[in-house]
């Protein structure tokens, strides 16, 4: 049986977020998060015009989510640097870490308190109502990790899995920080190896020193009525490279909020995503690539296939700060439209203030190409396979993009899956 | 480029050319806004109780709105108590019967502007309701119409001699709760055109209203209705031009467009008003609302704009498809210099099967201006087969100005087909490089390639229009090439 319930002050802010025990700027960080939170967005702030959640009554779990436990699913990628995060709590680590990868949990960092990661905490942007789960986020700082990579080490891969399903929202923090020349994939799985809602905010913060890459592959295959709201800020020194690449195939409500901040001259970053809707899945991804530095370029892809009653949401954001000419980027948004009960909303958006710019977006909303189709039909293929094979090449080129083999094959086959489950397929 | 000083700097400081004050009595309302100011406005224009009803219920709705603030533009706050809501020329009491009657202060007002009125009015075939500052003095070519069954008046008249078609009609695209600017108009509009095309009619000439703010410290709050009946067929042209000054003056209108089965609106703008000095200080504040309602099955609403003037822009003229094989489209360049600020753009709500709508959008930034694009395409579940195609270009002449993009695209039917394309970059070096090289100035190289940035709007004015709005680039961009 499961229940309705919105979202409240009361579920986040109970108990007091001081813990005694904790360094005092951790609890000033705390409290003044609590004291900045006025309630959770509804349709009147702008980055939550779609996702009202102030006014959406959000599922809960089931009457049963004391006593479960969530149970871990299936790696995603076969690999020896994995770390488990149970309802955000890190219950398994790598064994040993490689040359030059710290992992850590952030309970244990924070009282080691170095001041390059107290800074980076206390940098985040939480004014406004618009980081109202931010806010919640920092009151509750205290668990995540912490991730380092030593200036010059190519880390490889780092897997981290997320099982989660706990009657309160989980809140979760991660660091990254890439040292100078250093590269990291970073490797995220949202998955219940249940059918247990999950209920996560996440907040991610990522610092990438001179020439550093990060690729960050991100699978969210939550199950129906999970809520997901991750936020992720990149903050790029110079000729630095940040690759996001997220599929979402499930959950109730997943919000992604990825931006890239160019401090650093010549650093660039590539924002892609692909989104399954089915069920009553709403899932609304903003990208921001915000220009404030000379020469650096940025693109933002996204594709979404809305099936059954999803509701998928795109905003892109492109800002170029006055001064920072050369700047260039692109921006491309298409969706299917596969149920009469679906909907998508786009708003890519370009903010420029610098006249040495080269921008560009494109937005579609629409159906299969009724020319590919006759094409493919006239050889024989069965419409139903036809209308598959047109869909996959349709969100193909998001994941193309994901430099891992093993993790790209991975997630064609899921993919593949997840359509041949779509409820009603077209209408 | 090579010319970053002197022909710039010459050609950009070009001074507002249409700056004068005509020297007028005007029979104005103390400033200040209330229930017994609204009464009074109605009552100098002999309103039906109706309509002071519905002006008092827009205005007590008014007070409990705020001004919003979501558009991207730096607004002073605006002392709504400051405002004088009446003016008018001291003949209305008796007013002109015909052209020769006019004030001919007015008259030379409408010279210096160029406004083809009186002869120049035929020889161009332009019937002219020619609004000076709220109330109309003249209107020419009315028997013509007559006979065609078009009826083209002050919207004063138009409530005194129609005031059915004006109940039935009023609000009804516009509501008067719609924005917090609408509702003002709707307290206290004073005066515009009505419109009204009987079924099956092609208005013989294209109707035109010139607009002029006068008075000091009068806000203009013009009220327009238009309606075409089944198989009519109008295009209606809108130009505006005011003296300079320092004070920021307030112009809230309210357009409504109604478009009956198979008819064709088009509706064209040609917008001059005082930008401000070259430092920002002055000039108007444009806040409008249009919006026109394709009815009827196989209606057509278009809407051409060129944006030159004004200090703030804030204007969308929409168009709500419900009729089937209804057609919106919206065409517009807008143009900013100095401290200039805009931010416009359209929405097309799709309600009715098979609806179309084309949004094509020029915004030319240049100096310190702000430029934004903000549209809303809206495809409801009903709208079988939709289609809407947009393309904004931005183009930025400058390093201190500004471009934005803010399309909304909501689609909730699995037939329709939503397309949006946008690019904002530098004036092309390129084309200039290669127009320079084949021995073409730079002035006139750049005055081409804006030219050509601008011509899927331009070709869509009424030849008259295209020619004014032609020049008024040229005059505000020469040489601006930085």
């Amino acid at each position: 049986m499961n229940r309705q319930s919105s979202l409240s002050t009361q579920d986040f802010l109970a108990h007091s977020v001081v813990r005694s025990g904790d360094p005092s700027w951790l609890n000033t960080l705390r409290q003044s998060a609590s004291d900045r939170f006025l309630g959770l967005p509804g349709r009147k702030t702008e980055q939550w015009k779609y996702t009202a959640v102030a006014a959406q009554s959000v599922r809960a779990t089931a009457d049963d989510a004391d006593t479960f436990e969530p149970r871990v699913p299936q790696p995603l990628i076969d690999t020896d640097a994995k770390v488990v995060l149970i309802n955000g709590d890190v219950s398994e680590m790598p064994g040993e870490n490689r040359d030059g990868l710290c992992v850590k949990p952030l309970a244990a960092a924070l009282q080691e308190a170095d001041q390059p990661l107290v800074d980076l905490l206390e940098s985040l942007p939480i004014d406004g109502r618009q980081h109202a789960f931010s806010q919640l986020n920092t009151a509750a700082l205290g668990q995540g990790l912490y991730i380092h990579v030593a200036a010059g080490i190519d880390a490889g891969e780092l897997l981290l899995q997320w099982p989660c399903g706990a009657e309160e929202m989980n809140h979760a923090r991660i660091c990254v920080v890439l040292e100078t020349g250093a590269r990291l994939h970073l490797v995220e799985q949202f998955e219940n190896g249940s059918q247990h809602p999950a209920k996560l905010n996440l907040v991610e913060q990522i610092e990438l020193g001179e020439g550093a890459e990060l690729f960050h592959s991100r699978l969210q295959h939550y199950p129906a009525e999970s809520l997901l709201i991750g936020r992720t800020e990149v903050r790029h020194g110079t000729s630095t490279r940040y690759s996001f690449t997220g599929m979402d195939l499930g959950a109730g409500l997943a919000r992604h909020d990825v931006r890239s901040e160019f401090a650093g001259e010549g650093a660039g970053c590539s924002l892609n995503a692909a989104v399954l809707g089915s069920g009553d899945a709403h899932v609304d991804y903003h990208f921001e690539a915000d220009h404030q530095a000379m020469n650096c370029q940025s693109g933002q892809l996204f594709r979404a296939v809305a099936g059954d009653r999803s509701k998928i949401v795109f905003n892109g954001r492109v800002h170029v700060a006055p001064g920072a000419d050369g700047s260039d980027s692109q921006q491309s948004s298409a969706g299917l439209l596969l149920s009469r009960k679906a909907e998508i909303d786009a708003k890519p958006e370009l903010e420029i203030l610098a006249d040495e710019v080269v921008a560009a977006h494109g937005a579609t909303v629409g159906q299969l190409d009724q020319a590919a189709m006759f094409y493919l039909r006239s050889r024989g293929i069965s419409e139903e396979q036809g209308r598959k094979m047109l869909t996959l090449a349709f969100c193909r080129s998001v994941i193309d993009r994901v430099p891992h083999e093993a993790l790209h094959e991975s997630l064609a086959m899921r993919l593949t899956t997840a359509m041949d489950e779509l409820e009603s397929g077209h209408e | 480029m090579s010319t970053e000083s002197g022909t710039i700097e010459k050609r950009l400081g070009q001074k507002y050319r249409h700056g004068f004050v005509t020297d007028i009595d005007a029979d104005t309302v103390p400033p200040g806004l209330s229930e017994d100011v609204i009464a009074l406005i109605s009552a100098k224009k002999n309103e039906p109780q109706w309509l002071l009803d519905w002006r008092l219920e827009a205005y007590r709705h008014w007070l409990t709105m705020e001004q919003p603030d979501w558009a991207r533009l730096d607004i002073e706050p605006i002392d709504f108590q400051a405002i004088s809501y009446f003016s008018a020329p001291k003949s209305d009491k008796d007013r002109p019967q015909s052209l020769d009657e006019v004030d001919p202060k007015l008259l030379e007002t409408y010279d210096k502007l160029g406004v083809p009125l009186h002869e120049r009015a035929r020889l161009a075939g332009v019937a002219v309701d020619a609004v000076f500052d709220s109330v109309s003095v003249g209107t020419t070519f009315k028997k013509e119409l007559a006979r065609a069954g078009v009826i083209f008046c002050s919207f004063s008249e138009a409530v005194e001699e129609h005031p059915d078609l004006v109940r039935q009609y009023l609000g009804s695209v516009v509501p008067q709760r719609d924005n917090f600017f609408a509702a003002l108009n709707s307290a206290v509009f004073t005066d515009g055109s009505f419109v009204f095309i009987p079924r099956g009619v092609r208005c013989p000439m294209e109707l035109s209203t010139y607009f002029r703010i006068n008075a000091l410290n009068t806000g203009q709050f013009e009220r327009t209705l238009i309606i075409a009946e089944a198989g009519s067929h109008v295009s209606y042209l809108e130009g505006c031009t005011a003296p300079m000054r320092d004070e920021n003056q307030l112009h809230a209108a309210v357009v409504e467009l109604v478009a009956l089965e198979s008819a064709n609106i088009k509706y064209s703008t040609v917008q001059n008003w005082y930008p401000g000095d070259e430092e920002g200080k002055g000039g108007i504040y444009n806040f409008v609302t249009k919006r026109g309602m394709c009815k009827e099955a196989d209606s057509r609403i278009s809407w051409t704009q060129v944006e030159t003037g004004s200090a703030i822009t804030w204007k969308y003229p929409s168009c709500i498809l419900r009729g089937e094989n209804s057609v919106g489209e919206f065409y517009s360049v807008a143009l900013t210099n100095n401290y200039q600020q805009a931010d416009t753009g359209t929405k097309m709500i799709h309600i009715g099967k098979n609806t179309r709508s084309t949004i094509i959008s020029k915004g030319i930034s240049a100096g310190r201006g702000q430029n934004a694009y903000r549209g809303l395409v809206k495809v409801l579940p009903t709208a079988a087969n939709a289609r809407n195609f947009t393309q904004c270009d931005s183009m930025l002449i400058g390093k201190h100005c500004g471009a934005h993009t803010f399309p909304y695209i909501e689609v909730k039917n699995p037939t329709a087909k939503v397309e949006h394309e946008a690019t904002t970059s530098r004036i092309g070096e390129d084309q200039l490089f290669y127009c320079l090289q084949r021995g073409i100035s730079e002035e006139d190289a750049v005055s081409m390639i804006v030219d050509g940035f601008c011509k899927q709007v331009f070709r869509e004015l009424p030849m008259e229009f295209a020619v004014e709005a032609k020049a008024l680039l040229e005059v505000s961009l020469e040489g601006a090439v930085g």
